[in-house]
């Protein structure tokens, strides 16, 4: 059984040892939390800014990883799942700011200019976008069978960078609507991808 | 902050979209709520898994240096333990004496006073804090104008293990602190919750008070608004796990009331 299930369950252990040595303070431990972990961050990142504000989150978040990663509960929920959650605050805490220092439209920052053109495409662009941000098959396939707007909503607020106010004044809809979207992709995300261990 | 209030704003909290007292509300609910926090750790495991799966873009190099030279010698946040001076032992301060001169009720009180007195300096020592947090607790535990108050069980004589807790608290603080001890665990299904009532009227949730093995509990909240001079009692019950902490139902397990 190859499925993301049984690489998740490997992995998920491998990552809770260097958790725990980084608990106890083993800065060669959060090395390698680094290596397994940065280039994800950093290609989430660059979704939403720049490249140089992208690798000044990098190195923030991991720093905010080694200070607070004492709150981590194994018992309540995956490392994935705790560490997304920092970093998308992490994120959000930084854009208002930077948008401010930038003054600049919002559709000036590369990797929304990309994420605004393609919601306009057509179902085959927002699928060549699935295709290239995420690896495997198995999760490809379930976010390409969400419902197009839902599938739009995830990819352009969890993983773009926009808050539901702005994708909602984009598409010139009520923020309602987007939260709708949101909230009723991820409910179907979690029916169609594989059971957690 | 409610289920539905909560459910109306969770897509916002999993985009990290929540900021100062919302947030704070948000997650307390969470933490008193096994049914929203259910509810919320299941998305947060979706687009965990979503992330786990992301198609990595390597970063310059001098960023790992970069962040491994900042962490060298930082310290982590949680779990210091608040160093106090030990209180000095009661014996010593009677002398040699004592043991000739104190009748056996006095020396009852004494060894009792020793007792509450070592619970005291343990119960300290317990105080776990994040570390930009401790001066704040120090001030608070340590300034001669806090206040401390007792809650104890209700009608029940005095009992060196029963358990017991202190609230500190000052109009000019930017917390509460509540500590508790040789408290058991609650029944199955059950929690600690902490409330308090201002100005004898309203009765407000503190948070859950969660005793670790040896029977301490520890609770810090944040006092914003200052009003601490407004609080007229303080007390803990236990209630339905995931229960929603709107008001108390249980009796009153430990309390104390302002005379
Ligand atoms: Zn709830």
């Amino acid at each position: 059984m190859d499925s993301i299930s049984a690489i998740n369950a490997q992995e998920q252990q491998v990552i809770e040892q260097l958790v725990k040595r980084v608990r106890q303070g083993d800065t060669q431990a959060l090395g390698a939390l680094y290596d397994r972990y940065a280039g994800r961050v950093y290609a989430f990142l660059l979704r939403a800014v720049q490249r140089e504000l992208a690798e000044e989150l990098l190195q923030d978040v991991f720093v905010a990883l080694w200070q607070k990663v004492y709150l981590y509960d194994p018992q309540r929920g995956s490392f994935n799942a705790w560490f997304f959650t920092l970093v998308r605050h992490r994120l959000y805490d930084a854009l208002p700011k930077y948008q401010k220092h930038q003054s600049e439209d919002l559709l000036s920052v590369p990797g929304v200019v990309e994420s605004v053109a393609e919601m306009t495409g057509d179902q085959s662009d927002l699928e060549d976008q699935v295709i290239r941000l995420f690896r495997d098959e198995e999760l490809r396939r379930a976010v390409n069978h969400l419902p197009p707007d839902q599938r739009q909503t995830i990819l352009m607020t969890y993983f773009g960078g926009l808050s539901h106010k702005e994708l909602a004044e984009k598409l010139n809809l009520p923020v309602s609507t987007i939260k709708g979207r949101a909230r009723l992709g991820l409910q179907r995300l979690r029916q169609l991808l594989p059971e957690q261990s | 902050m409610n289920c539905d209030e909560v459910a109306d704003l969770e897509e916002n909290y999993l985009l990290g979209d929540l900021k100062g007292e919302e947030m704070k509300d948000f997650e307390r609910h969470l933490k008193a709520c096994i049914n929203c926090a259910k509810r919320l750790s299941g998305y947060e495991e979706v687009l965990g898994t979503l992330f786990g799966s992301l198609k990595p873009v390597a970063p310059s190099p001098h960023v790992r240096k970069a962040v491994l030279d900042q962490v060298d010698g930082m310290p982590q946040g949680p779990v210091i333990t608040l160093e106090r001076p030990a209180p000095k032992p009661i014996w010593n301060r009677f002398g040699q004496n004592f043991g000739r001169i104190l009748s056996p009720v006095a020396a009852v009180l004494v060894i009792g006073l020793t007792v509450a007195t070592v619970f005291l300096s343990f119960q300290l020592q317990q105080v776990k804090t994040q570390q930009a947090d401790m001066q704040q607790v120090l001030d608070l535990t340590s300034s001669p104008g806090s206040w401390i108050w007792s809650l104890t069980q209700p009608d029940v004589p005095f009992d060196s293990t029963a358990p017991r807790a202190r609230m500190y608290a000052r109009p000019d603080s930017n917390i509460y602190l509540l500590t508790a001890t040789q408290l058991q665990p609650p029944p199955d299904g059950q929690v600690y919750r902490a409330w308090y009532t201002m100005n004898s009227t309203t009765v407000d949730y503190l948070g859950d008070v969660k005793p670790d093995p040896n029977g301490n509990a520890v609770l810090q909240v944040a006092n914003p608004d200052h009003r601490a001079a407004e609080i007229t009692g303080c007390f803990i019950t236990r209630e339905k796990a995931g229960s929603p902490p709107d008001q108390p139902t249980g009796p009153k397990f430990l309390a104390w009331k302002k005379n």
